[in-house]
């Protein structure tokens, strides 16, 4: 049963989610106020990230807090607040790009390791030299070809690429908020580094 | 892994090596390649940096128009179950 909790201000304010999600669903839009203060950069950075565009991250983080807004009842606590969340909003970004994707993107698959019949590396190549991207590359150039390169990804790669490897999230939330084992994620996440690597490699002028 | 390693071989174990989670025997196999291959060497630190370059490079701040239009949203869908929990029309086409 929902207590109702309109206009009051507490002056204790708790400051674990769980504790914020409890106030907020019995009814305290402070608590939810809160909750969106404190996930709506990392929201926006996880869209961006997943979407590409400045607009569609913007669609994506409205669209997450709304969804959380209207679930917030049916949010049980058996995973993390931020894991719950970090669902909505991935779930959020697929469904946005799949209604975008009018084009196929070429592929990063030609950009993994290559290797010759002995099972060496095909190229006597530097191979470290992608390492040194930000020295080469003009850093405005990186960025767009950064973000391109994610949006070149398949979605199956780039969202635990993304929510692993650039928001930092342990590996175990990766695969709770994608309903994926701890070895799917690991993964992908390898194949994906290896197609980014491959890429930043050829941004530098070497073959992957 | 049987015989000396490969190129090929160190590339599929390349994530458990570089968070060091590998075996130690399948460690000592993959140190023992890279001490000898100056490619998987270059490959290893590029395949470590790619990340952190990635994250670098991706970095975005919200937006401040953004940021209100949110509170606003927010304030909006305070404002609406006030009213409905009221009982007054909250002009929300149905």
């Amino acid at each position: 049963m929902r207590q109702q909790l309109r206009n009051r201000s507490p002056s204790v304010v708790p400051t674990d989610d769980e504790a914020l999600v409890r106030r907020a669903v019995m009814g305290d839009h402070a608590a939810f106020e809160t909750l969106v203060e404190l996930y709506r950069d990392r929201i926006y950075g996880l869209a961006r990230r997943l979407t590409g565009s400045a607009a569609d991250a913007e669609e994506v983080l409205q669209e997450t807090f709304l969804r959380a807004y209207r679930r917030l009842g049916g949010f049980r606590g058996e995973a993390r607040f931020s894991t719950w969340l970090y669902r909505i909003a991935t779930n959020a970004a697929r469904v946005l790009r799949r209604g975008r994707a009018r084009h196929p993107t070429e592929p990063l698959d030609p950009y993994l390791p290559r290797f010759d019949r002995q099972g060496m590396h095909a190229h006597d190549a530097d191979h470290a030299r992608a390492a040194d991207a930000e020295a080469i590359l003009d850093r405005g150039r990186l960025a767009r070809h950064a973000r391109e390169a994610l949006g070149r990804l398949p979605e199956r790669y780039r969202t635990p690429f993304v929510l692993r490897d650039l928001e930092e999230l342990p590996t175990a939330e990766v695969a709770a908020v994608l309903g994926v084992t701890h070895d799917v994620v690991r993964q992908r996440v390898h194949r994906a580094r290896l197609m980014l690597r491959g890429y930043l490699s050829h941004l530098v002028g070497v073959e992957p | 892994m049987k015989g000396s390693m490969t190129c090929r071989d160190g590339v599929r174990v390349l994530i458990d090596y570089t968070e060091g989670v590998l075996s130690a025997p399948r460690r000592s196999a993959v140190e023992a390649h890279v001490g000898g291959c100056v490619r998987c060497r270059g490959f290893v630190r590029s395949y470590r940096e790619t990340p952190r370059i990635l994250r670098d490079a991706t970095v975005t701040r919200i937006p401040a128009r953004l940021q209100g239009r949110l509170r606003r949203m927010v304030a909006g869908l305070s404002a609406r179950a006030t009213l409905a929990r009221s009982g007054k029309p909250t002009g929300r086409k149905r």
